[in-house]
């Protein structure tokens, strides 16, 4: 026996709580509290299997939905429908009661209910969603040339607000997105994007800013289907992405303009043609650049003919469903699920294809080097426009976009070169087995931040001196395994290779956890030398670095077995020569610690712009240790000597820039020039010069092959100013200096 | 009820979107104004004050203005507050989850300052029957 209880007393309770309201007040929330009670009344009426009533429910259910979106085509009508419906219902559970089916029919009430609220729709959200964006004209813009008339301000301080926090949004935009292109699967991005779109389309539409509120209305229901998953966040949806932020922006920018009273420059938006790439995506056309339709595939794969294809994609045209290729050619049994599975695999195999291609080298070292002047002419030309005295407003803006554009492409292009350090810190470890099994020692390696990217022409460099450091831990640093045991530890050394991105430099650590630098060792060897004259007054960090001084091996042992001789200064050399560092931390028994730090590229340095003469010359800001005009009497000639000026508490050798390369200069007496104390292996020396010009970042630029050679150059570069300035190699002009 | 006398809670992430909808209330003659940026804060304003009516947006992060809704129908204290929903669009299947959760009513983006206040009075009449 069923138990139709509980269903006869929801239905009663409907009923009653019917009768007592008012006609003309089914509200909202009364509306909705029907629904509610209609859905557990469908849960019992599935349970007893009452089909009926099922069909009964729908209705009302459709009814009431109707009235809460306000689309009923007679409001009056639909409480009588209700009624009868609900009374229906009770008829319905009644006779099911009695005699366990029922004979009469609820087409009356569906009839009745689609002509309150129209024909039964396939797929709700579907149909919603073609309606709004007719509505808005979006995928056709007819409204172009109107879309360009000027902009008109409703509420100024509104605006103003807009204008900040809508741009703040953009950026917030800007960084979902890239982590969303890094994790394409997460919700949490696509709806973190999701939202400033939305966001920006409600104010928008409320300060009938249109043209914003159209294009953010079609970013966010292209991720509405990403975040139901509907399509798949791809490559080309991230571009069209991107390019609608940066679009919004420069309406956003316009509009500021125009509250500020200037004339808004043109664009060159075309938002027109990102409309319809929305659309495209949106609609899952376009699966990525060079990707084959699925269609094609299965032609391509004899699956299906071409002409079947092309017939049944007329079909689908006139269908509205949205259902994608594969699902109709499936469901109309044209291909099998397999093959169709098969043609998508593929479609997404030739896609990532794409992704990754092999180029020169060179053209990417030709790409960069071009960059590098594409940034130089743009500060050239922002030097130029600050020089004007009347700056025309719509030039300055169209600059400004360029120059966000240029600094992106130095950006990608700079990554172009990057690759992982992986490779390297793989041949190292290697090395230190090698070098472990030959010392009798047993050594771990343990790699950290293999992922850190390097420009690819510094591996090759930073290779060699790496390799010193680590011979050094392996050699000097690690106990034999009997002295560790002795001293407590495990009989198996750990080295540390560690790499990471730190203020534009990459910093590659070499740790090891044997008995670390002993102090007084170093001492006694720097004591020995006369490098220095006493042990007192020096800190760690300036004992440490004794051990990069020439003629400092605490180790006479691997100078006598190996007969490398290599010692630390090589290494302090080579790493400066790449415009690196090295700092040492050391914990006597525990072990010791090389830091190094390299610039991530070397097409690019920090340099000293200084004149002599009419030239311009660039001096590496590493090298510079102090400027300084110096006092007459700390300028001294002194026979036998040469010239020297007393700086930084020592008399240091004086070099004359224009001298090295035969100028004539504006000043030849150090007293009224400047001097520039440069550091370099030969010891530090004073370069005189006529004047500083400023501080830099220049591309460095190779002057070729008939000037490779020449002593004291390293290269060119274009400064701000359009002229060409030569980069002093310091070593080489020292040298040069010292010779004559 | 008198306009004066309502208490407002604005919530929304948008400062601009709440600087919107304070501006379209004043404009009628509201003058108790609160605001909240998400539901959060929301619940938090409504624990320490008497608010009469609820405007608040759908889409915010933390808390979504239905879940919003939800806890505030949870809590015995504040279940009977009159809730408004701020939505961009009229999506039938957003509209009737928050119907069925229990909204007063909604009103739909952009709208006007007349629109707004009718829908409140409309739903303060309906309450205090």
């Amino acid at each position: 026996m069923m138990n139709y209880q509980k269903l006869v007393k929801m239905l009663n309770d409907l009923a009653q709580e019917f009768l007592v309201m008012e006609s003309s007040e089914l509200d909202i929330p009364t509306a909705g509290k029907f629904l509610n009670q209609l859905e557990e009344i469908l849960a019992e009426a599935k349970e007893l299997k009452i089909d009926p009533l099922r069909g009964c429910v729908s209705v009302l259910g459709r009814i009431l939905e109707g009235t809460i979106m306000d689309t009923l085509q007679d409001k009056a009508a639909a409480s009588g429908v209700l009624e009868n419906g609900i009374h229906l219902m009770q008829n319905i559970v009644e006779s099911y009661k009695n005699t366990g089916r029922y004979d009469g029919s609820i087409q009356e009430l569906i009839d009745r209910g689609i002509s309150l609220v129209g024909p039964v729709k396939s797929v709700a959200p579907e149909g919603s969603t073609q309606k709004e964006a007719g509505k808005d004209g979006g995928v056709i813009p007819s409204s172009a040339p109107q879309g360009e008339d000027k902009v008109e301000i409703m509420d100024e301080s509104l605006t103003r607000d807009f204008i900040t926090e809508g741009l703040e949004y953009i950026e917030e935009i800007e960084i979902n997105i890239l982590n969303l292109e890094n994790d394409p699967e997460n919700k949490d991005y696509i709806n973190a994007i999701f939202r400033p779109f939305h966001s920006i389309k409600g104010v928008a539409s409320f300060l009938n800013l249109e043209k914003i509120r159209s294009l953010s209305h079609n970013l966010e229901s292209l991720l509405d289907r990403a975040r139901n998953g509907e399509i798949s966040v791809t490559p080309p949806l991230i571009d069209v992405v991107l390019d609608g932020a940066d679009a919004l922006k420069t309406m956003i920018g316009e509009l500021r303009d125009v509250l500020e009273g200037k004339e808004p420059a043109p664009s060159g938006l075309d938002i027109p043609a990102l409309t319809v790439r929305i659309k495209k995506i949106e609609e899952g056309f376009d699966i990525g650049a060079g990707g084959k339709k699925i269609g094609e595939i299965l032609v391509d794969d004899g699956v299906i003919s071409e002409e079947k294809l092309n017939q049944v994609l007329r079909e689908k045209e006139a269908d509205p469903s949205g259902k994608k290729l594969g699902q109709t050619l499936i469901e109309e049994k044209i291909a099998k699920p397999k093959q169709v599975s098969q043609a998508l695999r593929k479609q997404v195999d030739r896609v990532t294809d794409m992704a990754t291609i092999r180029v020169d080298t060179i053209k990417l070292d030709d790409l960069i080097d071009m960059v590098g002047e594409l940034v130089i002419t743009q500060s050239m030309i922002s030097q130029d426009l600050k020089n004007q005295e009347h700056t025309d407003k719509r030039l300055a803006r169209d600059i400004s976009q360029f120059f966000r554009i240029t600094s992106a492409l130095q950006r990608i292009s700079t990554s172009l070169r990057m690759i992982p350090i992986k490779q390297t810190f793989q041949r190292m470890s290697r090395l230190v087995r090698d070098l472990a099994k030959n010392a009798g020692k047993q050594v771990s390696v343990e790699l950290v931040g293999e992922d850190t990217e390097i420009d690819r022409n510094m591996i090759d460099e930073i290779y060699n001196p790496l390799v010193h450091m680590i011979r050094n831990s392996v050699d000097h640093g690690l106990e034999m395994p009997e002295e560790r045991i002795k001293a407590g530890k495990t009989e198996r050394g750990l080295i540390t290779l560690k790499a990471y991105h730190r203020g534009g430099n990459i910093v590659i650590e070499i740790a090891d956890d044997g008995k670390g630098l002993d102090k007084r060792k170093i001492l006694d060897k720097a004591l020995g030398a006369g490098l220095i004259h006493t042990d007192e007054g020096l800190n760690d960090q300036e004992i440490y670095k004794m051990i990069f001084m020439p003629g400092l091996s605490t180790a006479g042992k691997v100078t006598d077995v190996s007969g490398r001789g290599v010692g630390m200064d090589v290494v302090k050399r080579a790493v400066e020569k790449l415009r690196g560092k090295i700092e040492i931390e050391s914990e006597v028994g525990e072990g010791a610690k090389f830091i190094t730090r390299f610039p991530l590229t070397l097409a690019i340095i920090d340099g000293m712009i200084v004149k002599a003469g009419p030239e311009h010359y660039v001096l590496p800001t590493i090298s510079i240790l102090q400027a300084l005009r110096p006092p007459r009497e700390a300028y001294n000639n002194i026979v036998g000597k040469g010239e020297t000026i007393n700086a930084m508490g020592r008399l240091m050798p004086l070099v004359r820039l224009y001298d090295m390369f035969g100028l004539e200069p504006e000043y030849k007496n150090p007293w009224e020039a400047i001097v520039l104390v440069v550091d370099s292996e030969r010891g530090a020396k004073c370069l005189m010069v006529d004047k500083i010009i400023g501080k830099t970042e220049v591309v460095v630029k190779s002057l070729g092959e008939g000037l490779k050679n020449v002593k004291g150059l390293t290269g060119g570069a274009i400064l701000g100013n359009g002229r060409v300035g030569l980069i002093i190699d310091t070593e080489g002009l020292f040298e040069m200096a010292d010779q004559r | 009820m008198n306009e004066k006398n309502i208490k407002v809670l604005i919530v929304d992430d948008f400062a601009t979107m709440r600087k919107v909808i304070r501006n379209l209330l004043k404009q009628v003659g509201y003058e108790d104004i609160v605001e909240a940026e998400d539901g959060v804060m929301a619940l938090k304003a409504l624990k320490s004050q008497k608010i009469d009516v609820i405007v608040s947006d759908w889409n915010m992060p933390n808390m979504t203005g239905l879940e919003l809704l939800k806890a505030v129908r949870a809590d015995p204290e504040l279940a009977k507050t009159p809730f408004l929903m701020v939505t961009a669009e009229a999506l039938q299947d957003n509209v009737v989850a928050a119907v069925k959760a229990g909204v007063n009513n909604y009103i739909v983006k952009p709208f006007t300052a007349e629109v707004l206040n009718e829908k409140i009075k409309k739903i303060m009449d309906s309450i205090n029957k």
